[in-house]
């Protein structure tokens, strides 16, 4: 009986050949480890420093004593954090909201065999390959009544035009969030119109053989159909709602007066200019949670769905 | 024999290779600044020129775009354990960073060459935070001039610039009845804080220095600074137009220059912007301080300095007592200022030169005359005076003042107040 061609006693053979089998089996996450580690590095154990940091008493230095919620209580009794916490939950709502129906439009309006589609797909989409700096540098001009669409209509002769939101402190995050439109729209266009063309096409059939018109068919069976994709989207553009900083900076520079500093002007304000590293670091951690607020229900109802899901099964 | 002579050659190779080293040490540097285009970068380019020619390596590393981007290097190098040979730093940033041990000392230099005895005397708590000299001035710049365009001011009827508020809404009376805006402004946390900061300031001079240098809450409180922000108010409300937020620097200066605004309440820095624009600060541009109830000359000062930190290098050791010799002597002082629009932070240069313009000079005159008549203050919103953290809470309210026509005079002091006081 023939056990092994070669000279080598047969129990390394068997030991090697077993650590080739685990090494092939594993093979994934061999190869995901460094990124997985540096994943949990970066964002796991930063944030818990971040966390510690908050409750520290650190200021021009990170410093590790130990004080308590000192530092949230002195945040949360500043104005300005008052005014750019709510303006977060303001301009985030809008800016994913108003995003997602403009590039759902703009989709559906793509969506209808147009001739040179993919020159207008291109119109839309490049938005988004802009910078927010330059963005919000050239609609500040636009936006401002002496450089901009309030000026044009002056001198086209309609003297009485008013658009002077971008310094009015009550209507000055609204026409951010218009500029944040521009800029998204194309990027949730481009999914949504992914969305649209994967629908089942029977469905869309049977639809039509049982005599639904084309809203109703729109309403009742694409749209539901693309729920994971908004999903997608919405995931997206809260990330880059809650991060804003170089739009409102470039734009509104946090005025008038006051009226439009969002959080993460606030994080970098305090770490950077003012030397108040433990009120940046609680700053960002509030930021955290207001993500938190958002998405934790969502993991949670999506647990829940597919419990009840299993259980019909 | 073979091993000894080898052995000796290797040995004489090292020795004159280490002998060499010290003979090489030469002086280097990297400048870390804020200053990186346009007049300012010039100007440091010309430092960097002077250290050359004496017999320094120059390197500079410029941060565009506001302070904090430079103090966020700086704070990264110097967690990093790589703190930057020489630094652009100012106001209670200097005491800030001196306490945590870093800064490097240059009192011999200090000494030798009478320090203590040319620089105004206002700027020498400020570098000498603990009695030892940290920080080497570069410059003074004056926060409270009043620049007016003539052209207006003859068109409306005022014969000369006003030396008090009450001439101040006056002479701004007659301009708005000849059809032009009064005050050309814009509105950003340092502009709103620097026009309110010289109303303060010439309205009460005890005021001034109890609030906006000692950061009393009192003083934040009282009725005399309730009276400063029913003037700036009045200024907002009637003699600016509706359009200062979001307006650029450059648009607000064109307005006075231009003729649309009478005047224009800014530091020594707009002769530059003005000089660049093609006009004459002191001809068809008037330049007088900024108007003061109290009759004497006054001065809010702003000086730009550099910190040394503490370095192993020898060679940086030695760049840096270079640098710090070179920015005290009256040479580099003119160049750079004249440069900058500036004074010199030696009261000793001086300035009946030709690269100077008459505005420069009507400054010096003035430093000396608050020196001695003790107005001379340092500037809050150009970060001279209180921390960051009540600059900033300070600067807040101020701006939101402006900004908010239903915010009354006593709600804004109290908030800036209270805010200030959180900070404590």
């Amino acid at each position: 009986m023939q056990t092994s061609v070669s000279a080598v006693p047969a129990a390394t053979t068997a030991e090697r050949g077993s650590l080739r089998a685990w090494l092939s089996a594993h093979t994934p996450q061999l190869v995901l480890a460094p990124s997985l580690l540096g994943t949990f590095v970066y964002v796991f154990l930063f944030s818990a420093w971040t966390l510690y940091i908050s409750m520290t008493d650190s200021t021009l230095l990170p410093s590790y004593n130990f004080i308590g919620l000192d530092a949230y209580v002195r945040l949360w009794s500043n104005h300005r954090w008052q005014v750019a916490y709510t303006n977060l939950f303001f301009f985030g709502t809008f800016y994913v909201a108003g995003s997602m129906a403009v590039g759902l439009m703009l989709a559906i309006l793509l969506d209808q065999r147009i001739r040179a589609e993919s020159l207008w797909r291109t119109i839309y989409l490049y938005p988004l390959a802009v910078s927010f700096v330059v963005t919000g540098t050239v609609w500040a001009w636009l936006l401002h009544p002496t450089t901009g669409f309030e000026d044009l209509a002056h001198r086209l002769g309609w003297a009485s035009f008013k658009f002077n939101w971008i310094i009015d402190r009550h209507k000055a995050l609204y026409a951010i969030v218009i500029t944040g439109f521009w800029h998204a729209s194309g990027f949730c266009m481009v999914l949504f119109l992914a969305g649209l063309r994967s629908v089942d096409q029977d469905l869309i059939k049977a639809a039509q053989i049982d005599g639904a018109s084309m809203g109703r068919i729109y309403r009742r069976v694409i749209l539901p159909a693309m729920r994971p994709i908004s999903i997608a989207v919405m995931v997206v553009l809260l990330q880059y709602a809650i991060k804003t900083f170089d739009l409102v900076l470039a734009l509104t520079n946090g005025g008038p007066g006051i009226s439009t500093v969002v959080p993460a002007i606030i994080v970098y304000d305090f770490m950077f200019q003012r030397g108040l590293i433990a009120q940046g670091a609680a700053a960002a951690i509030m930021i955290l949670c207001a993500l938190a607020v958002v998405l934790v229900p969502y993991a949670l109802w999506l647990t829940w769905r597919r419990n009840r899901g299993a259980v019909h099964d | 024999m073979k091993t000894t002579t080898k052995r000796a050659v290797l040995g004489a190779a090292v020795l004159s290779l280490g002998l060499s080293g010290f003979a090489w040490a030469e002086p280097k540097t990297n400048f870390l600044s804020q200053w990186d285009s346009g007049s300012d970068g010039a100007s440091i380019a010309k430092l960097g020129e002077m250290f050359e020619a004496n017999g320094g390596k120059w390197q500079a590393t410029s941060i565009a775009g506001h302070t904090a981007n430079t103090l966020a290097k700086l704070r990264a190098d110097v967690v990093a354990g790589n703190a930057p040979p020489a630094v652009q730093l100012k106001g209670p940033e200097i005491a800030e960073w001196n306490e945590t041990g870093m800064t490097a000392a240059m009192d011999d230099l200090a000494e030798k060459e009478g320090w203590d005895d040319v620089v105004a005397p206002e700027l020498l708590p400020v570098m000498k935070p603990k009695g030892s000299w940290v920080a080497a001035p570069m410059n003074i710049h004056r926060i409270n001039w009043l620049w007016a365009n003539k052209a207006v001011l003859d068109a409306a009827g005022v014969k000369e610039m006003p030396k008090t508020w009450a001439d101040f809404n006056a002479a701004c009376d007659k301009i708005i009845a000849s059809g032009k805006i009064c005050l050309a402004h814009l509105s950003a946390d340092w502009t709103d804080a620097t026009t309110f900061e010289t109303v303060v300031y010439g309205q009460d001079l005890d005021l001034f220095r109890k609030a906006f240098m000692d950061a009393d809450l009192d003083a934040l409180r009282s009725p005399e600074m309730i009276k400063a922000f029913d003037q700036m108010r009045l200024m907002v409300s009637k003699y600016m137009d509706p359009e200062i937020a979001g307006r650029d620097y450059d648009a607000a200066i064109n307005m006075m220059a231009n003729g649309e605004a009478g005047f224009f309440l800014m530091g020594d820095w707009a002769i530059g912007n003005l000089k660049a624009a093609g006009f004459k600060p002191g001809d068809d541009i008037l330049c007088q301080q900024a108007p003061t109830d109290w009759g004497k000359p006054g001065f809010i000062l702003n000086a730009d300095s550099v910190v040394f930190f503490t370095q192993k290098d020898p060679d940086y050791i030695e760049g840096q007592t270079l640098l710090a010799h070179l920015i005290m002597t009256k040479d580099f002082q003119t160049i750079f200022n004249q440069s900058k629009g500036s004074i010199p932070s030696r009261l000793d240069v001086d300035l009946s030169g030709d690269g100077w313009n008459p505005c420069q000079r009507q400054s010096q005159a003035d430093l000396k005359g608050s020196i001695e008549a003790d107005t001379l203050v340092r500037s809050m919103a150009h970060n001279m005076t209180v921390l960051q953290k009540y600059r900033g809470a300070m600067m807040d309210t101020i701006t939101e003042f402006v900004n908010s026509p239903d915010m009354s005079s006593e709600d804004a002091a109290n908030r800036m107040a209270d805010a200030v006081e959180e900070q404590m």
